[in-house]
């Protein structure tokens, strides 16, 4: 047995402890069993921690004689990718998950009240990671050893060695690994019959929604740039499957306020909480089982068929719990609304749309699985249904987040609503006839660019109106202590804002991309729109393990040179695999990209490339930033803020 | 005038939906880029034909270019769709159908919406026991205290029931003796 695997045993061991000093504490409230929790906590955190540095060294010093090392590095490989190496593979990223958890639970317990409902979250929330432990341990560990000692490893796949790729994944395990938290928090409320725990959720549910936020941009921040193909989203069954958890959790940022201030939708917030949990367990299990084709899961393994065991096991236990305290919760449970006009009825509005959101890609995802089985033919749902449904939908939330931001809580007349909607309906109507005669002049586009600028507008409307009543007299001052004391407030609009500029990226690169496919003979020239590009030749070399081909592009503006340019396409030996590595030039007029796509070259020295003009695609990478800052806002917290 | 104010919103919402394009109706002249999106790759690679890169596959080079003499030729989409699925099977197409079972994953949004809608109406018509404990920037604060006094709210009112059911129960037996 690996020393690796001694660890994870004992992690195993004293998290089960844990679990128990937990629970005992719940049933009986002596400090003994909460000091039972507590030490088994740290001793399964440092254990778990041991074990992942011990795959980290594994992976540093080479050791091939581990299979995991040998199946995903090799000696050529780069130290970031090596390391990278610990989550390129279903082993060792079920690993980086429970250590990410671990952080977590140990989170909680520093920075929660040490109650008994934070006791019994603590417990629900450590079984969910024993239950990834023992799968760990007994069916997936990453330190089984080979009987001999290989020449070298097979190393890591291409596509993955990219710093995207070194992103994406530990910020997606952050998101996923901190909403089993609201989950674990609303089991132990429904079990205490404790409403406080949406309280308690808020600041965990906020920090893995903006790191599973960042991870699904890394993805396609990644995939535009290395798989070639000139998009970020391909509406693949995993791809969608990190949007539904993400769908979920913001109704739930949302719900949960109505919660706090009116003890209403505590059936709809536990199911919210539930289904997020099971729809990050469901995208862990799609990329493990093979059960549907897609270009990002790990291959067919045996542990996808324990996680479909687990989701069923969670879900039933959760309704047939949500069930069995239905009088409680019904009984406790408020009426939510005042008026049709108020900020309640827009939250409402948008977590209906985020739900159908979520259950039609939910559908679209499984339905060529149903369709099969009850039809008995196959049908494919491709982008062109996702579009289509989730398109509106999109539009729709867009217009009632500029709504809802000038609606008060509570309740508004009608006319004093109609009233605050003057101005910014204006601004946007011109901003949006401007753009109109710029030559925007889709429907689509336009109605969109309507509703975006209505949410600016509103958003900066609130903002005037907040400025104006705070009073101290230096501008700056007034700023900060306005956005700081109202950083919920402020956080959350920091936020929507991102989405507004994402929209701005989706329409600029789904309306108003241009792509070219171009064939060129060294020397030749190509017209794309104000651009020329140039082919000057290929230039071919032999790196460790892999053979590149660089075209050699220039790019011209007005008859001027701008920009050498060199798309490659790299053959890895080891794999015998060809990738495009794309190459972009930034136009900042457009805020945007020409990205050059080397394809192939044939045998006559033809030169074939996919040149795209890709208007305002840096807007989508930039709304990361934002969301960043938007979530630091939120969850700044109190003793910082007393300070401004 | 409350109704009217929703009337008018309402309107302009489904007015603004209607314009949405809807990619599933039958293009008379359809492009290439279009017709990428409508099919899958045939290469095993799971992707559609828009997403295939070319340097690695040369089922979507043959693809393409069928699909290209195709719309030389004048075919409207339904017809290039169609002469696909025969060649390649019912799997090249990358939409489902608006027809028979299929139908239900283009009706479910709009079932959806609209049981989201009733729960809605149900709600709004449900406005008899209110509380308002205060703005969630408010709540933040002193969030799980604003709670606190709600439950001990509760508790109180719980024990002053069971104070006075306690004395009605003496009150019978006294009666009773």
């Amino acid at each position: 047995m690996d020393v690796g695997d001694v660890f994870l045993m004992l992690s195993g061991v004293s998290m089960f402890l844990s679990i128990l000093g937990f629970v005992l504490s719940v049933i009986d409230p002596d400090d003994r069993y909460r000091r039972v929790g507590k030490y088994g906590l740290f001793l399964s955190f440092t254990f778990i921690t041991l074990a992942s540095l011990t795959l980290i060294y594994y992976l540093n010093v080479k050791d091939f004689q581990v299979l995991y090392v040998a199946s995903h590095v090799d000696k050529s490989l780069l130290l970031l990718y090596t390391i990278s190496g610990f989550y390129a593979g279903a082993e060792g990223s079920l690993l980086l998950w429970i250590w990410i958890a671990m952080f977590f639970a140990v989170g909680i317990y520093l920075l929660e009240k040490k109650d008994e409902l934070n006791n019994l979250s603590l417990s629900i929330y450590l079984s969910t990671i024993f239950f990834l432990l023992i799968l760990l341990i007994f069916e997936s560990s990453p330190f089984v050893r080979l009987d001999f000692i290989p020449e070298d490893g097979v190393g890591l796949n291409p596509l993955l060695q990219d710093v995207g790729m070194v992103m994406h994944p530990p910020l997606l395990f952050i998101g996923y690994a901190g909403l089993a938290i609201p989950f674990s928090y609303a089991i132990s409320g429904l079990l205490m019959r404790n409403d406080r725990w949406v309280f308690r959720i808020r600041r965990w549910l906020i920090f893995s929604w903006v790191f599973l936020s960042l991870g699904i941009l890394f993805g396609g921040w990644w995939s535009y740039r290395v798989l070639g193909w000139g998009g970020y989203w391909a509406w693949d069954p995993v791809e969608n499957a990190s949007l539904l958890p993400w769908l979920t959790s913001t109704a739930l940022i949302h719900s949960v306020m109505i919660q706090e201030a009116r003890r209403g939708l505590k059936t709809w917030n536990t199911l919210l909480s539930i289904f997020t949990f099971e729809f990050v367990i469901l995208g862990t299990f799609l990329t493990r089982s093979g059960v549907i084709a897609s270009v990002h899961a790990f291959g067919q393994s045996q542990i996808g068929h324990h996680f479909l065991v687990f989701i069923s096991v969670t879900l039933l236990t959760s309704i047939a719990l949500v069930v069995w305290r239905y009088e409680y919760l019904m009984e406790t449970s408020i009426d939510i609304f005042e008026a049709p006009f108020s900020k309640e009825v827009t939250f409402v509005l948008n977590n209906i749309l985020f739900v159908v959101a979520a259950t039609t890609i939910f559908w679209g995802t499984w339905f060529p699985m149903i369709h099969e089985a009850i039809v008995g033919t196959k049908v494919r749902v491709g982008p062109t249904y996702y579009t289509t449904t989730i398109g509106p939908m999109i539009w729709l939330l867009i217009l009632l987040m500029g709504l809802c931001v000038i609606i008060p809580w509570r309740r508004v007349s009608p006319t004093k609503f109609t009233s605050k909607l003057k101005i910014p309906t204006l601004v946007s109507g011109f901003l949006a006839v401007v753009f109109f005669l710029m030559g925007y002049n889709k429907p689509e586009v336009i109605s969109t660019l309507f509703v975006t600028f209505l949410g600016i507008s509103t958003t900066v409307y609130d903002f005037i109106k907040d400025y104006k009543s705070y009073s101290v007299p230096s501008y700056f001052r007034r700023f900060v202590k306005l956005i700081v004391h109202k950083r919920r407030k402020y956080g959350g609009y920091i936020i929507h804002l991102a989405m507004l500029v994402i929209v701005f990226g989706l329409i600029g690169t789904q309306f108003y991309a241009k792509s070219y496919s171009i064939e060129l003979r060294q020397g030749e020239s190509y017209d794309i729109g104000d651009f020329v590009i140039r082919f000057d030749g290929v230039e071919s070399n032999e790196l460790e393990g892999k053979v590149i081909w660089t075209a050699k592009v220039s790019v011209y503006k007005g008859g001027k040179f701008i920009a050498p340019m060199e798309p490659r396409i790299e053959r890895f030996l080891k794999f015998d695999q060809y990738t495009s590595r794309v190459d972009t030039y930034t136009i900042p007029e457009i805020v945007g990209d020409l990205y050059i796509v080397f394809e192939f070259l044939t045998d006559d020295g033809v030169g074939r490339f996919k040149v795209e003009i890709m208007p305002l695609v840096k807007l989508l990478w930039y709304s990361g930033y934002i969301i960043l800052v938007g979530g630091i806002l939120a969850l700044m917290p109190r003793k910082v803020v007393e300070k401004i | 005038m409350k109704s009217k104010h929703i009337a008018i919103l309402g309107a302009v919402i489904l007015t603004m939906l209607a314009i949405y394009p809807n990619p599933i109706y039958a293009s008379e002249s359809p492009t290439l880029e279009e017709l990428e999106r409508d099919l899958y790759c045939m290469c095993g690679c799971v992707k559609i034909l828009a997403f295939c890169e070319m340097s690695k596959c040369s089922v979507s080079v043959r693809m393409r270019s069928e699909l290209a003499e195709m719309i030389e030729k004048g075919l409207s989409k339904e017809e290039i769709l169609d002469l696909m699925r025969k060649k390649y099977g019912d799997e090249v197409i990358a939409t489902p159908p608006t027809t028979g079972f299929s139908l239900a994953v283009w009706l479910y949004p709009v079932i959806g919406g609209g049981i989201g809608l009733g729960i809605l109406y149900l709600l709004l018509k449900r406005r008899e026991e209110v509380v308002w404990h205060g703005e969630p920037e408010e709540l933040l604060e002193r969030g799980e205290e604003i709670f606190e006094e709600h439950v001990d709210y509760e508790e109180k009112y719980d024990r002053l029931f069971e104070e006075e059911f306690e004395k009605f129960r003496r009150r019978k037996r006294e009666e009773g003796a």
